[in-house]
Formats: structure tokens, C-alpha cells, sequence
């Protein structure tokens, strides 16, 4: 089998001991992230940008990779201990995990959250091997017509599926669409809003952007908030989770598995709404759902399950279309970009080493998180102790340093500055940073390709109904818009937001 | 990777050895270490040619020479940069034409215009041609303007304000070929249209990263070349002008080191020796590859001349 021998050879680079070690550091990397609350895996994955400028391309993905899905099993630790999402996927486990803490089943919590991300891992890695060659197929026939389709529904999924309210979300998405107008016209080539700075003939650097919404605008919050982190859970309890534990979650873990495979393939998506559509499932197939708020176990599974494997499933949009689903892909878009590597249709015949590098290293990087995560808690309950002060501080310097070295230019880190108080703002006003990336993202690769479209058609708007994937999306595109006005599904669609 | 390949690169050049050792000019220079900036991204064509003449260069100059990536702007940012440095042969730039003139002629003021270049040597040239997938129904350039004469021919171009795209622009002013250009995101995505069909044809530098190993492949075919003389390592290739299409910009992709213009002559001299010596080696040649590396040394005062040329025409065609 092709299939079995590229595996095969992407798991013995993945072996090789440069690659080990990077495997080692990004999960440990992550799973610290994870734990602590501020610093999510869009900033670390960014922070940790620069390092990779060095690296072999494959060893550059690997260690970010590391970071996104290490961070999604660290992430549950803070929320069960501590009632404080480590992370944004972690959010629905600060609920019934902290409950079964309180009751001391931290360990059981903990336990099932590792062994359900450890199998939604090894699910969504057997989906990359098996359908993103195919998908990558599939995606040489999307044209301008396609990518302008899936950049809309993309943008669509982004303003209905965020945290907070449609209408701010809305506001984010169009904030990130007018961001991105700044710079070229990637049409004509004339200059938006340079404002006769030559750093803005460019646009804004995604990077620098990122980090400043995602990183600093966390850590200005924060310190606002002056959260004080104090561990109350002194009994972990056991961790690992007994027969007939594992009986009761098999069914949530699979279908947490599910969830977050195919939620990690839609743009937008990734660990967030794997794990809350994962939640609600669950409540939704409980025989018992009144114990979900109290302590179910099955609501910490789930989700948690579906966080990881969204994360890894993300990687086929990237590596197959060249499409970031999310802001931490979008950063590992950026890392390969400056390895020379165009992450698109050709890129696993063009270098089936990156691919099958990273497939294999997520297969021992699971590994390694299972093993890290079952022994390790009291640990990394230590480290969520570091005083708040001393995080921040350190953060805001790496994040300046970060911003610098992506083009060697102080510009950047300004841009990064003022994303980071205006992201802390749009915060304050209830407005999440996230759209605001996406739409910063996927808005460029929208209006190229739709007025590209246009060109090649003479003007003719038949083009986006002239073949039969562009016909599948718009059909997506107007359900979810549909589904977000109406009264039934939007009432359900509020009631996960209240228990946020 | 790209790390592994610049060290070897960098290894090569130094077994190889640049033979003659450095000017005797008179004065001290150089004295310490001489940076290049690239205003482009690590990883792109002109980056990559200056990281592997750099290391000879340092043999040459006999000082340690670093290469500086100073990205934005389409070049604007790096190249302002080197322009408001010191003239004193310490910051010099690796650019290309269309770098070094068209951010003045397209944004006005950005703290430099063309006449802030000295070149001291050419680095690197890449022709633009027109090219069709391998499975085209034009076998040869009069096909496909006789095609463009009866009815529309979409032509992929990276970026409207590409050499390329102000080439074709400038070619569809001058005649009545319906041609429709079509930009795309670099030689990169151009190619990747042009292959999938998105496009019929593609206009493009023949750059030694996307375009070349496609043509030695076959999977896309050259039908001809924009600029006015054949090209050495495709001479069965027509010129557009012996077809009859004259008076198009100049569409040599090229790039060169510059210094600033008041950097002292004994400097230029001494840099324009270490290019010539560095540009004449056979190892840099093959690295650069074939049909990049200028097959002799192109001195300072022609690039300047081509530049100037490359300038007017660019000026003319986009204003």
C-alpha cells in the first residue's frame, strides 16, 4: 500500500532525533500554554514563529502542530482545577469538570479528557492520511470560482459560529474585512489606505496582527481583571479512569471524535466549536441530561475529545487547499510561507516530506501527551500558580521581540501594539478577537478570487453556479445563513451562548 | 531545508574558491562588515541568488558580508532603507528592477527613486515568456494571436503591476488582440492556473524556482519571449518582436547590487571587482542555474543603462 509505506516513512522521519525532540518540545509547549489561562495556542504559536526560521521546514510544522493539539489537552487541566479555561476549547469542561473536582474526581475528569483526546487525536490523523491525498486531488480542480464559494461560506461559518452574539461577532468580521483592504489591490495592483507609509503598500503584517489581538490584548485583560489564580482543589483523586468509566464515555468519545474531524475541516472551525456542538450533542443523546451541569462525566469527554481532533483535523484544509481554518493555522500558513513552502494543492507531491513528517509526528506526539498528562497533573497544577505579575510582564516582552523579528522591522511591532489595545477594547465591549483574524484572512482570499472570477467570465455571475462544488457551497453557505434567522435554531444557538 | 541548502551553497563556494584575492585599492575599505539588504522575503528568487553570491563576496572583500531581509512595501521598505544609509559601501542592496523603480512611479514619495542606485553588478536575469500548458491547442505564438484576433484568450500574469503585467498591458494597448490578463498571486499561483486550465496562456519572468523546471519537464511549452533578443538557453524561442509586436517595455526580469551613488569610486571599484570575479566562477554559476547567471559579467554601468531603460519604459507604460 502507498498509503502504508508514505506513513511508514513519515513516522521514521518523525522518529528521527531532531524531529523527536521537536515533537517533545512543541506538545510540552503546549500542554504549558494549555494550563496556563492568557496565553492560548494562537500567541505561542506565533511567539514560537521566529524559532522555526532555522528549522528544516518538516521540524518547523512539527513543533507548531505540537503546540495546537498539546495545548488542547493542557487546556482541560485549568478548567477542571481551577474553574478558568486554559484555553478557549477548554471552556465547556470549566463547568462539569470542575464539578466532578469539587466532588474529587479531578483525576477521573482529567484522566477521561486525556484518553478521549489521545483517541479523537489518532481518529482525526487516520482522516488526514486517508482523505486529505484524496482531498488534495480534489482540491487541484477548485478554481477562482470555488475558492471566492468556500472563502463566503467560510466567512458566513466565522460571524454565526463565534463566541458572543451575531451581531457583535458580525462587527468583528467586518472589522477584519476592512483591515485586510489595507494595502495593494491584488487586482490592480493600486495602493488602500497606504496613507503614503511604504511598511502599508503591504497590508498589515497577519502576524503581528495576530499576536497583538490574541496575546497582548489577553494580557491587558487580565491585568484589567486583576485575576488572582489559586489552586482550591487540593485532592486530584485518581487519575486513571476505570472499565467501566471508559463503557460509559466510549460513546461520547466517539462521537466527540466525529464532531471534531469534521468541524476541524470547515474554515472557521477548530477546537472551539468542536468541543461546544460536542456538548450539546451530548446533552442532547444523555439518558440523564439533568446531571449535565452537575458533574457528567460525558460532558468532559466529549468535548474534549472533539477539541483535539478539530485541531488536528485542521491541518487538511491547510495542507490540501491552502486554506487556514483558524488563527493558529493561519500562523502555520505564515511559517511555511517563509520555509518557501505554498501550502496548496501541490503541496504533498511537492514535498510529501512535510506531509508525512508531520502526520507521523502527531501519532507520537499523542503519545507523548498521554503519557505526559497522566502522571504529570499534580505538576502542571504548580504551574498555573505562577503569579499573574510575572507571566504578564515576561509575555508583553516576547510578544515585542516576536513582532520585531518577523521582518526585522519596528513597524510591526507597532502594529502589534495597537492590535493589542484595540483587541483588549473590542473585548471590553464584548467583541471577540477571533472573527476579527478570520475575516482578516479569508476577506483577501475572497475578493481575488471573486473578482478574478469575474474576469475570466466576462463580467457573467453564472460562473459561481457553473460547476457542481461551487453549487454544493452556496447551497451550505444560504442554509447557515437561513438557520441563523431562524427563530428555533437561533434560540438554540443562544442557549449554548449563555452557558458559555 | 533552506538553511541546509544556503550552508551548503555557502560550503561550495568556499571549496570552490573565488581564485583572485581582493583589490588592491588604496583606500581601507572594507573595515568591517558589509550588510545586503534584500527587500524581498527569505525564500524568493532574488534572496536566494544573493544568499549564494554573499559568501563569495565575504572571500572577495575578505570581511564578513550579511544578507538582510528588509520585506514590504513590494520592495519600498528595503529599498528606502538602503537608500537613507550611509554611502560608504557598508549597506549595500540586492533589488530588482522592478523593485528599485516602480514603487517611485507608482506611489510617488517613498524615500527613494531610481537614481538612488549604483549598480555594481548583475546578479541574476530571467526573461519573460509566454507559456501554454503542455495540452494546448497553441503550438506556436501566431496560433494564439490569431486566436486572440477572432475572440478573447485569457492570459495569467502575476499582478497587474508585475513586469510581466505591464508588459502585456502595454501589449494590448499597442494592438487589437482581444487578450484578457487575468493577475494571479505571484509566478506561483500563475503557474498553478496555468496548469490546471483555469488560464490558456501565462505571461511570466522564466524564474529558475517556478517557471524553468516546468519547461524542462514540458509540462507547459514556451511559445515566445517578451524581450528584444533571443534568448541563449532557449534560442528557438521568437522574440514577440521578430513577430511583429514592437516597442514593448523592457521585460527582463533582472537584479543587481547596488551601492549608493555617492559612495565613493574607489569603493564601487572595489566591489564591482569582488562582483566580477564572484559572477565569473563557475560554482556560483551553476548554483544560480542555467539560464539565471548572466553567462558573462554584466558591469556596473550596463545595469545602471538597462535600469534607466527598464525605468522609462515602466514610467511610460504605467503613467
Amino acid at each position: 500500500m502507498d498509503v502504508l509505506s508514505n506513513f511508514a516513512g513519515g513516522l521514521e522521519l518523525a522518529l528521527s532525533a531532531e524531529n523527536l525532540l521537536f515533537v517533545l518540545l512543541g506538545v510540552s509547549v503546549g500542554m504549558m500554554v494549555g494550563v496556563l489561562p492568557g496565553l492560548g495556542p494562537a500567541p505561542t504559536v506565533a511567539l514560537l514563529l521566529p524559532i522555526t526560521f532555522g528549522l528544516d521546514s518538516t521540524t518547523a510544522i512539527i513543533l507548531l502542530a505540537g503546540v495546537y493539539y498539546g495545548a488542547m489537552y493542557g487546556g482541560t487541566i485549568t478548567s477542571v482545577l481551577l474553574r478558568i479555561p486554559g484555553e478557549a476549547a477548554s471552556v465547556v469542561s470549566t463547568v462539569d469538570g470542575h464539578e466532578m473536582a469539587k466532588n474529587g474526581q479531578a483525576g477521573r475528569a482529567l484522566g477521561l479528557a486525556a484518553i478521549g483526546s489521545f483517541i479523537g487525536g489518532l481518529v482525526a490523523t487516520a482522516c488526514l492520511i486517508l482523505f486529505a491525498p484524496a482531498l488534495a486531488d480534489f482540491a487541484l480542480s477548485f478554481g477562482s470560482p470555488e475558492y471566492a464559494v468556500l472563502a463566503l461560506l467560510g466567512l458566513i461559518l466565522v460571524s454565526y459560529t463565534s463566541a458572543g452574539t451575531m451581531t457583535k461577532s458580525l462587527i468583528a468580521v467586518g472589522i477584519g474585512l476592512i483591515l485586510a483592504t489595507i494595502g495593494q489591490d491584488p487586482m490592480t495592483g493600486g495602493s488602500r489606505w497606504a496613507l503614503g507609509v511604504p511598511a502599508l503598500l503591504d497590508g498589515i503584517d497577519e502576524v503581528a496582527v495576530i499576536m497583538g489581538l490574541f496575546g497582548l490584548s489577553e494580557i491587558l485583560n487580565n491585568v484589567a481583571d486583576n485575576r488572582r489564580r489559586r489552586s482550591s482543589i487540593r485532592n486530584v483523586g485518581r487519575v486513571l479512569p476505570t472499565g467501566r468509566d471508559l463503557r460509559e464515555n466510549a460513546g461520547a468519545i466517539g462521537r466527540g471524535s466525529v464532531i471534531g474531524t469534521g468541524l476541524g475541516l470547515v474554515p472557521g472551525g477548530g477546537g472551539v466549536l468542536g468541543s461546544l456542538v460536542s456538548y450539546g450533542v451530548e446533552r442532547k443523546v444523555s439518558a440523564t441530561p439533568e446531571r449535565f451541569g452537575r458533574g457528567a462525566p460525558q460532558a468532559v469527554s466529549g468535548p474534549e475529545t472533539a477539541n483535539n481532533s478539530a485541531s488536528i483535523s485542521t491541518f487538511i484544509p491547510l495542507l490540501t487547499l491552502g486554506f487556514p481554518p483558524n488563527g493558529v493555522l493561519a500562523v502555520i500558513f505564515g511559517a511555511l510561507l517563509i520555509q518557501g513552502v505554498t501550502p496548496g494543492p501541490t503541496l504533498i507531491a511537492d514535498h510529501p516530506e512535510i506531509f508525512w513528517g508531520v502526520v507521523g509526528s502527531m501519532v507520537i506526539g499523542n503519545v507523548m501527551l498521554l503519557i505526559m498528562n497522566i502522571p504529570l497533573v499534580p505538576l502542571f497544577v504548580k504551574i498555573a500558580e505562577i503569579p499573574p505579575e510575572v507571566l504578564a510582564a515576561l509575555t508583553v516582552a516576547i510578544l515585542i521581540v516576536g513582532a520585531y523579528s518577523i521582518n526585522g522591522n519596528a513597524f510591526d511591532v507597532g502594529v502589534m501594539v495597537a492590535a493589542g489595545i484595540a483587541g483588549y477594547l473590542l473585548r471590553r465591549l464584548g467583541i471577540p478577537p477571533a472573527p476579527i483574524v478570520l475575516a482578516f484572512i479569508l476577506g483577501p482570499i475572497f475578493e481575488t478570487n471573486f473578482r478574478r472570477s469575474l474576469i475570466l467570465s466576462d463580467g457573467s455571475f453564472g460562473i459561481f453556479v457553473s460547476s457542481p462544488v461551487t453549487v454544493v457551497l452556496l447551497i451550505a453557505a444560504m442554509t447557515v445563513l437561513a438557520s441563523a434567522v431562524l427563530p428555533k435554531v437561533r434560540r438554540a444557538r443562544e442557549t449554548i451562548e449563555a452557558e458559555d | 531545508m533552506k538553511f541546509a541548502t544556503v550552508a551548503a551553497v555557502g560550503a561550495a563556494a568556499l571549496v570552490a574558491s573565488c581564485s583572485a584575492l581582493g583589490s588592491e585599492g588604496s583606500s581601507d575599505y572594507p573595515s568591517g562588515s558589509v550588510s545586503i539588504i534584500v527587500p524581498v522575503p527569505a525564500g524568493s528568487s532574488t534572496d536566494l541568488s544573493t544568499r549564494v553570491v554573499a559568501p563569495c563576496l565575504e572571500e572577495e572583500l575578505g570581511t564578513s558580508v550579511v544578507v538582510e531581509n528588509r520585506e514590504g512595501g513590494s520592495g519600498a521598505v528595503g529599498n528606502g532603507v538602503f537608500a537613507q544609509a550611509e554611502a560608504d559601501g557598508y549597506t549595500l542592496v540586492s533589488t530588482t528592477a522592478a523593485n528599485a523603480a516602480l514603487p517611485p512611479i507608482l506611489e510617488g514619495n517613498v524615500g527613494y527613486t531610481v537614481d538612488d542606485f549604483r549598480p555594481v553588478g548583475m546578479i541574476g536575469v530571467a526573461p519573460v515568456v509566454l507559456l501554454v500548458p503542455a495540452d494546448s491547442p497553441f503550438q506556436s505564438a501566431e496560433d494564439l494571436f490569431a486566436a486572440a484576433e477572432s475572440g478573447t484568450v485569457t492570459v495569467g500574469v502575476p499582478g497587474m503591476t508585475s513586469v510581466p503585467g505591464i508588459s502585456v498591458n502595454a501589449l494590448i494597448d499597442r494592438t487589437d488582440l482581444q487578450i484578457e490578463p487575468v493577475p494571479f498571486d505571484g509566478n506561483g499561483g500563475t503557474m498553478a492556473a496555468l496548469v490546471s486550465g483555469e488560464v490558456q496562456a501565462g505571461y511570466m519572468s522564466a524564474d529558475g524556482g517556478v517557471a524553468l523546471p516546468r519547461i524542462e519537464s514540458g509540462e507547459v511549452r514556451v511559445l515566445a519571449t517578451a524581450v528584444t533578443e533571443p534568448i541563449e538557453t532557449m534560442p528557438d524561442v521568437p522574440t514577440l518582436e521578430s513577430l511583429g509586436y514592437s516597442g514593448l517595455p523592457y521585460a527582463d526580469s533582472f537584479w543587481f547590487l547596488a551601492a549608493q551613488p555617492e559612495t565613493p569610486n574607489e569603493v564601487v571599484t572595489t566591489l564591482e571587482d569582488a562582483m566580477e570575479t564572484c559572477m565569473t566562477s563557475e560554482s556560483i554559476a551553476s548554483e544560480l542555474g542555467e539560464g539565471v547567471a548572466p553567462s558573462s559579467f554584466i558591469d556596473g554601468a550596463e545595469v545602471k543603462k538597462r535600469l534607466e531603460q527598464a525605468a522609462g519604459d515602466y514610467a511610460e507604460s504605467v503613467g
